[in-house]
């Protein structure tokens, strides 16, 4: 028999596998590579340019990932946490779950377990498309050169780990009001309000104290080597804990737990 | 006695509103089929979800399978099966599938799919997700699931739902069988009287959050109306004696209708006939159904 965890988490694997919520992590997580190998294929000549340099790897993730921190991560985290949690919501899960003897500290890192494993399936699957955006194309198209340098660098994974991780507090946000809320549209519109505001707000001297603004922020910072808000990086995990501690609170003493 | 299911001044507020169940003492013996029987809204699925933790309860105690629930839920749950309302199931999964979810949460050798999935008659769903089932496949992967882990206290919320004639039949029997060969005690809740009365060796009817009756189904049975018809060589006086006795008699068609009378006292009523100097050419009692009973006990509650 496997240990208790284990089974937990692939019992939330299972449901998981076949929902939208997975399918969209995937698609999310594809989508800037696959404009990007179209790109190469539509405009060789610059492709080709742009290979031969050899700083390519590091202009190159850059523009993947400022497209990604700046919008697209945070609008996928807040439809693909509010699709997980509407399985439950819709299907009466929560009710299923919470007759089983299962304590409920187990029942909420479960889920946040499946988070974890979205983000980083998130995360493979869109550096396997950088990767592969900027090498299949080099292949299929003889005339141009294969980029110089690796991808797969110790600067690659430290600044895409920090990318990913100052995404929490909007995942962690997201996770509890998802959890919370019944209705779809409630988590959704909130997270979308709120990550529009982050937006508005980024130019702000007060933009780093707003949770949302984190992706990005984390991007300009390492793109332009500013140290403007060095002393806040340990914001973003405060947010996070904050906001899972108090969902987790919610969680367990909530009057009914259906 | 011995209970499975005990609760004591049982007591829960949906916000400032009427308390339902209001001081609920619910007593299922240990191996007993306990009807709980209740209009809409009487408050039978709210008693339930505070049996299994899913509610608090705000005044009072519950004892289930010899644990007290404030002192946890989950030496309840691993011993006991639950169907709330409707199946919860994941719709993209098939049977098989929702059950492994089970499964791995409990912890029970996988074999046991496939043992539940035959005796609910599910075997050969194969790869058909459960968008695919009908509402009364759904209902019986419900039994299914609930059954997942042998429990000893099995707890079903209207679990004739959806189910056609024969399935009725086939549920029935198969919670019957558990129930003697397994020694499970199941609380089934329903307002199918009849269904219960086939079903039950104990009742509880709930009314408004109170009960009304609590105890053996044969208790509640003995509480029948009996209606009695009369036909003698003088109707007309045979009214009066019938009248005179206490009794509430109509004279209709040629035909006295006696209501509210049992056998014993219709044996007086026909000693007083034969006193009179009256011939009883006809004497017959009919009992009302359960449901009779049940109307009488929650209409002298209004």
């Amino acid at each position: 028999m496997k240990p208790f965890f284990i089974r937990l988490l692939f019992a939330e694997w299972l449901k998981l596998s076949r929902s939208a919520a997975l399918w969209l992590t995937l698609a999310g997580a594809a989508i800037i590579p696959v404009i990007k190998m179209i790109e190469a294929f539509v405009r060789p000549e610059n492709f080709a340019q742009h290979t031969a340099h050899p700083a390519f790897w590091p202009a190159y993730y850059n523009e993947c990932w400022q497209f990604m921190s700046m919008f697209l991560l945070p609008l996928g985290i807040i439809l693909i946490v509010c699709m997980m949690f509407q399985t439950e919501h819709s299907h009466g899960g929560w009710r299923q779950m919470h007759w089983q003897p299962v304590p409920e500290a187990a029942l909420f890192l479960g889920k946040l377990g499946m988070v974890v494993l979205l983000s980083l399936i998130f995360w493979v699957v869109f550096t396997a498309g950088i990767w592969i955006s900027a090498m299949l194309p080099a292949a299929l198209m003889g005339g141009a050169g294969f980029p110089q340098g690796s991808l797969f660098t110790g600067s690659y994974f430290v600044r895409s780990a920090l990318l990913m991780l100052a995404a929490w507090p909007v995942i962690s946000l997201q996770f509890v009001l998802g959890m919370m809320l019944r209705n779809f549209l409630l988590p959704a519109g909130i997270g979308i309000a709120l990550f529009v505001s982050a937006l508005i707000a980024i130019q702000w001297q007060y933009g780093a104290f707003l949770p949302y603004t984190w992706p990005a922020l984390e991007f300009i910072q390492q793109k332009v080597n500013a140290a403007k808000y060095y002393h806040l990086h340990w914001l973003p995990y405060a947010y996070s804990a904050l906001f899972l501690a108090a969902g987790y609170v919610w969680y367990r003493y909530r009057a009914i737990k259906d | 006695m011995q209970y499975a299911v005990e609760t004591n001044g049982l007591t829960h507020h949906f916000g400032r509103g009427v308390p339902i169940p209001d001081r609920l003492d619910m007593r299922v013996p240990a191996g007993s089929i306990y009807g709980f029987l209740g209009q809409n809204g009487a408050g039978k699925t709210t008693v339930l979800r505070l049996l299994l933790g899913l509610l608090h309860m705000h005044s009072g105690n519950i004892r289930v399978l010899g644990h007290d629930l404030a002192q946890g839920r989950l030496p309840i749950l691993r011993h006991t099966g639950a169907l709330i309302e409707s199946p919860a199931f994941y719709a993209r999964l098939t049977a098989v599938e929702n059950l492994r979810v089970l499964q791995q949460w409990r912890g029970v050798p996988q074999s046991r799919i496939t043992h539940v999935l035959e005796l609910t008659g599910l075997a050969d769903t194969g790869n058909k997700k459960l968008s695919q089932f009908s509402l009364g496949m759904k209902q019986r992967l419900g039994i299914a699931a609930a059954l997942l882990h042998s429990p000893q206290l099995l707890i079903l919320d209207e679990p004739t739902n959806g189910l056609d004639p024969g399935g009725m039949i086939a549920l029935r029997e198969l919670l019957l069988r558990l129930n003697r060969e397994q020694g499970i005690t199941l609380i089934v809740s329903s307002h199918l009287l009849g269904e219960i009365e086939k079903l039950a060796t104990h009742a509880g009817v709930l009314h408004q959050g109170r009960l009304l009756f609590q105890g053996p189904v044969s208790e509640l049975q003995q509480r029948r109306i009996q209606q009695a018809t009369a036909e003698t060589s003088s109707n007309e006086q045979a009214l009066r004696i019938a009248v005179n006795a206490g009794f509430d008699a109509t004279l209709q068609g040629g035909i006295i209708h006696i209501n509210s009378c049992s056998r014993q006292q219709l044996a007086l009523l026909n000693a007083q006939f034969h006193a009179a100097g009256l011939e009883v050419y006809h004497l017959s009692a009919a009992a009302g159904d359960l449901e009779s009973v049940f109307l009488q006990l929650t209409h002298s509650q209004v």
